[in-house]
């Protein structure tokens, strides 16, 4: 038979090979060799997907096997049809090149898809599960941090500070929940006027900041963005978020290098930081109106810090720094606060 | 090498027949399916992926194959994401967590890496025999944990050493059929090759970060004397030069060490190894692999990773078509030997954990 398709078959005991021709005979699978003929039946053939033009092989029940090589694989699938098998709807894909180009596009779809928006509700899912007392944790260790750092121990008089939390916390949350928080008060030292939420509930205002501001009602303003960062579980969100960006790129650059992986992760990851003070703006600016101070007061304060740290420069629309930043641009969130009021 | 009487066998290189383009549409429809499926697939597809190198890649006309179980390796792959992030958020809740977490998992990493070798091994064949790894746990300890240890406690004068022992461990260890694998390097060329690449670091960083440092010092002066702008652009020299000589350092050692490192490891390795009575051989320039190695990265770079598949395809073949058999035999007399099925799990969590076990 002319379109006999060649093999080698070995029969799993020894490194032996004998060549053999295999042909469709009776709806059964003829194997002739040299010195032997075997017919097997359809059910006792384990046949893998094919895979490109790598050879492929036939397994038998007795733990023996044949192995086609590339030259006869077309016969070999004509041979498999006409036994019944019916070729892998995979191994079409990996065949076209159509198909490999609708395959690229389908996986950047998903994968946008999933760092705009699977990411962030499987986050926020994942953090509701997180109990508080492991929040309470990484609160204590990072306030110790912190302390070690950069901050030192808070200069504001014991009255002001008082009054400042006694103020706070007769304010109405916009839903009507209660947020359970922890205010404390520290010297900002080198980081200067700051507020900072932390995944426990603990709220860091520093005195520079206090004393930046022209009344309790900015300070107010601020304290309610923080808990808004509280509310919403911001830092395990973030933590999670960065972490599954992390590995993903890691995973995907893999051995090409470390180096390459740092400059995208660092872009996914800020993007998901502005995301975050967005919302919180939005907490505050709806805190305050549900108490009858203007969510302006935010705004004026943003202002002032702004002029604090960039003397020189203009609060304006953007630029390709704010990529990489942390935060939404300041005039973009001074303008949001403002038109809220 | 052989019996007198005995005929001469012809050396067997190895081949490999994989081409870039067919792998590349294998590789992006699995892609597509591992995303789709949230990675599910991803085990399907890495069994992919070894068969089509394990079986473009042939010797003595006979290729090798690889037939891992998808399910297995699907249930090590949940088991090491869940390690891995266990590891990176025990550092947020506190730094004795994360300590702990990193004393459990090197506890646990020589039995990760014994059962991995087993399992690799186990569900390679050629020509229908079985490799086999019979290397025990403790082996593995004293391999994996106790030899890196004494390594670091010597400040890593014992590092060549070390390496030694884990290579005796992994390729004596290792049988193919019948038959066993020997490893015959000796510590004294491990220490050769360790001396050679650290002096080559050292040159390279001399070479490429002096004159760096002469200009800085040079801009510096003249900052001084008043021909530059303000401190600020001091600054930011210093900041500049700073990140060039710390480019320079990396360079030097991966453009230069890592090519050379990497050649002569191979080629010591495989000239060192027999398999019965047969014997390897391995030729691999610095030269050719540094500039594969290179192309290979701006390849990557430039298209955004898609060069992957085609970068891996040209590395597999180099490596490969660089390696020889020089049989004592007509290779067909190997019989195989009964093993029994091995579990799939540690293979995936090293490889989460990015340790090399290969050669």
């Amino acid at each position: 038979m002319d379109n006999a398709v060649l093999a080698r078959y070995y029969d799993g005991r020894t490194t032996r090979p004998q060549e053999v021709r295999l042909a469709v005979v009776d709806g059964r699978l003829s194997m002739r060799g040299e010195d032997f003929e075997r017919l097997v039946p359809v059910e006792h053939l384990r046949v893998g997907q094919a895979l490109g033009s790598a050879p492929r092989r036939i397994d038998f029940p007795s733990g023996s096997h044949c192995e086609v090589g590339t030259e006869h694989l077309a016969g070999l699938e004509v041979l498999l049809a006409q036994l019944g098998f019916k070729s892998s709807r995979v191994a079409h894909w990996q065949s076209r090149t159509r198909h490999a180009v609708a395959a690229l596009a389908i996986t950047l779809a998903v994968l946008g898809a999933g760092y705009r928006w699977g990411l962030p509700l499987g986050a926020e899912l994942a953090a509701r599960q997180i109990p508080p007392q492991a929040a309470e944790l990484m609160d204590t260790h990072s306030l110790r941090l912190l302390d070690e750092v950069a901050f030192g121990p808070t200069r504001l008089p014991e009255a002001q500070r008082n009054r400042i939390i006694a103020r706070f916390d007769a304010l109405a949350t916009p839903d009507g929940a209660a947020v359970p928080h922890h205010i404390v008060f520290r010297d900002g030292g080198k980081i200067g006027a700051n507020a900072l939420a932390l995944p426990g509930g603990t709220i860091v205002v520093t005195d520079q900041l206090v004393k930046l501001a022209d009344d309790d009602e900015q300070v107010l303003g601020v304290l309610a963005h923080e808990l808004g960062h509280v509310r919403g579980r911001h830092s395990l969100r973030q933590l999670l978020q960065t972490s599954v960006v992390g590995m993903v790129v890691a995973w995907y650059t893999g051995d090409a290098s470390s180096l390459l992986a740092t400059v995208p992760t660092v872009l996914l990851d800020t993007k998901y930081s502005r995301d975050f003070e967005r919302e919180a703006d939005a907490y505050s600016a709806a805190m305050m109106s549900a108490n009858h101070i203007p969510p302006e007061r935010l705004a004026t304060l943003l202002d002032k810090l702004e002029k604090e740290f960039h003397p020189d420069g203009k609060v304006d629309g953007g630029s390709l720094e704010d990529y990489f930043s942390t935060h939404p641009n300041t005039g973009e969130r001074i303008k949001r606060l403002r038109q809220g009021s | 090498m052989s019996d007198s009487g005995a005929p001469v066998q012809p050396v067997q290189s190895f081949r490999f027949t994989g081409t870039g383009g067919e792998y590349f549409r294998i590789w992006i429809v699995n892609l597509c399916l591992s995303v789709v499926t949230l990675g599910i697939y991803s085990a399907w597809a890495k069994v992919q992926r070894l068969q089509y190198f394990y079986r473009h890649t042939s010797v003595a006309g006979s290729s090798f194959d690889y037939h891992g179980n998808p399910v297995a390796i699907l249930k090590g792959r949940i088991i090491a994401f869940v390690l891995f992030m266990a590891y990176s958020l025990s550092g947020e809740v506190s730094p004795l967590l994360q300590v702990a977490t990193f004393a459990v998992l090197a506890v646990v990493m020589p039995w990760l890496i014994q059962r991995s070798l087993c399992f690799r091994l186990h569900y390679s064949s050629w020509r229908g025999l079985r490799f086999a790894f019979r290397g025990t746990v403790r082996d593995a300890y004293s391999a994996y944990l106790l030899w890196p240890m004494l390594a670091a406690f010597t400040l890593y004068l014992l590092a060549p050493l070390a390496h030694q022992r884990i290579k005796e461990f992994q390729i004596n260890n290792s049988r193919f059929g019948d038959a066993d694998f020997r490893f015959q390097g000796d510590t004294g060329q491990f220490y050769i090759l360790y001396l050679l690449s650290l002096l080559i670091v050292v040159l390279g960083v001399i070479v490429i970060v002096a004159p760096l440092v002469v200009l800085v010092i040079a801009l510096f002066k003249w900052q001084a004397l008043g021909g530059g702008g303000s401190d600020r652009a001091g600054f930011m020299i210093a900041m500049v030069a700073m990140m060039v000589i710390w480019l320079g350092v990396l360079f030097s050692i991966y453009v230069v060490a890592w090519p050379f490192y990497t050649a002569r490891l191979q080629n010591m390795l495989w000239n060192n190894t027999f398999l019965g009575a047969h014997r390897f051989a391995c030729d691999m320039k610095m030269g050719k692999l540094l500039g594969l190695h290179l192309t290979n990265i701006l390849g990557i770079i430039f298209t955004l990773g898609l060069f992957k598949p085609f970068a891996d395809i040209r590395m597999a073949r180099y490596r490969i078509e660089s390696l020889s058999l020089l049989p004592a035999d007509d290779l067909e007399s190997f019989v195989a030997r009964q093993e029994q099925e091995v579990a799939a799990m540690g293979d995936e969590m090293t490889e989460m954990f990015d340790i090399d076990i290969g050669m």
